[in-house]
């Protein structure tokens, strides 16, 4: 019976838990460009817009315009490029247990936050064609 | 029932059993120094009663009395009272011979429970941490004449979204959204927040 659960639990354990032990995680960053240009909202972008609604930002339109997948090593920053020009610098400053801290460097913006399980930081990241860029910074499993 | 004889027999057996008043049992000797039969019925009276005591004495001796004690005492029930009187006998008993102890573990368990209450409201922050993101600093440049509003939503995720700083020049959205009705960040700049 212990055998037959210990392989489900830790399955869930490492699931859960993006810190990884050796000093790296991973991250997935989503490039959405937020408008009031019509009002299509992207699949998996639903839930953005209705948080962001309640929060008092109100775009009709969501748009996906990249998916990043990152994988930060500890203190080897990752760059995110952005259709406006920009570019965001993530770097994994501490892991401790299962808290991770990471640092998100999006000029003139600059933010340092403990990575939780779930859960994402929505930073954003200047105009962009009529709308607005919003990088959304999401704990990925792999 | 009626006696013939001049002395009654229970007069006779209360004198064998020592229960005569000192008077009665002047008279009643006096008469029996002048009464052959009554001094006869007495002889009798006597003779049967020791016959009685030497049989009760004889079963009494063949009987088995092992373990009668502890029998007797193993049907005995202890008297248990209620709870509430058991802690009312307890406390009265502690008051009385340990106050010292009573009002001391008294003032520790008010200590405990002040103190849970007190951590309590920390506890879902705590796991709040390590189930969503928990920003430690957000900052803008100095000349970037925008200020960093944080946004906590229903679901424990951030929006660090930025808005234009009074004393700084304006920086366009490149949009029409609605931004909340946020009060201007801290003066002369803001050095972070927390969710």
């Amino acid at each position: 019976m212990k055998g037959r659960l210990r392989a489900p639990l830790l399955s869930a354990l490492l699931l859960a838990v993006p810190a990884a032990a050796d000093g790296r995680i991973s991250l997935l960053a989503d490039v959405v460009q937020a408008s009031n240009d019509g009002t299509g909202v992207d699949p998996g972008l639903e839930k953005m817009r209705e948080q962001f609604a309640k929060s008092g930002i109100t775009y009709k339109s969501y748009r996906r315009l990249s998916e990043v997948p990152l994988q930060l090593a500890l203190g080897k920053p990752a760059e995110v490029r952005l259709p406006n020009g920009k570019a965001a610098t993530v770097t994994l400053l501490s892991v401790k247990g299962t808290q991770s801290q990471v640092s998100v460097s999006l000029p003139p913006l600059h933010t340092t936050y403990t990575l939780g399980r779930e859960g994402s930081v929505y930073l954003q990241a200047g105009p962009h064609a009529g709308g607005v860029l919003i990088l959304v910074l999401t704990p990925s499993g792999g | 029932m009626t006696d013939s004889h001049c002395t009654p027999v229970q007069q006779l057996s209360a004198h064998l059993d020592g229960e005569l008043s000192p008077a009665a049992r002047v008279a009643l000797e006096a008469h029996l120094g002048g009464c052959p039969d009554c001094r006869a019925r007495l002889a009798a009276l006597r003779s049967v009663g020791e016959a009685l005591r030497r049989r009760f004495e004889a079963q009494a001796d063949a009987a088995d009395f092992t373990g009668f004690t502890e029998g007797v005492l193993a049907r005995l029930r202890p008297h248990r009272p209620p709870l509430g009187e058991r802690l009312q006998v307890a406390f009265s008993e502690w008051r009385t011979h340990r106050p010292a102890v009573l009002w001391g573990g008294v003032g520790l368990a008010a200590a405990a429970v002040l103190a849970v209450l007190a951590v309590a409201p920390l506890v879902p922050d705590v796991a709040g941490e390590a189930g969503h993101p928990s920003l430690q600093a957000v900052s803008t440049d100095e000349t970037a004449h925008v200020a960093p509003v944080v946004l906590k939503t229903e679901g424990g995720d951030a929006i660090i979204w930025l808005v234009d700083h009074p004393d700084r020049p304006s920086l366009s959205l490149g949009s029409d959204a609605s931004v909340p009705d946020v009060p201007p960040p801290p003066a002369p700049r803001p050095k972070g927040g927390e969710l």
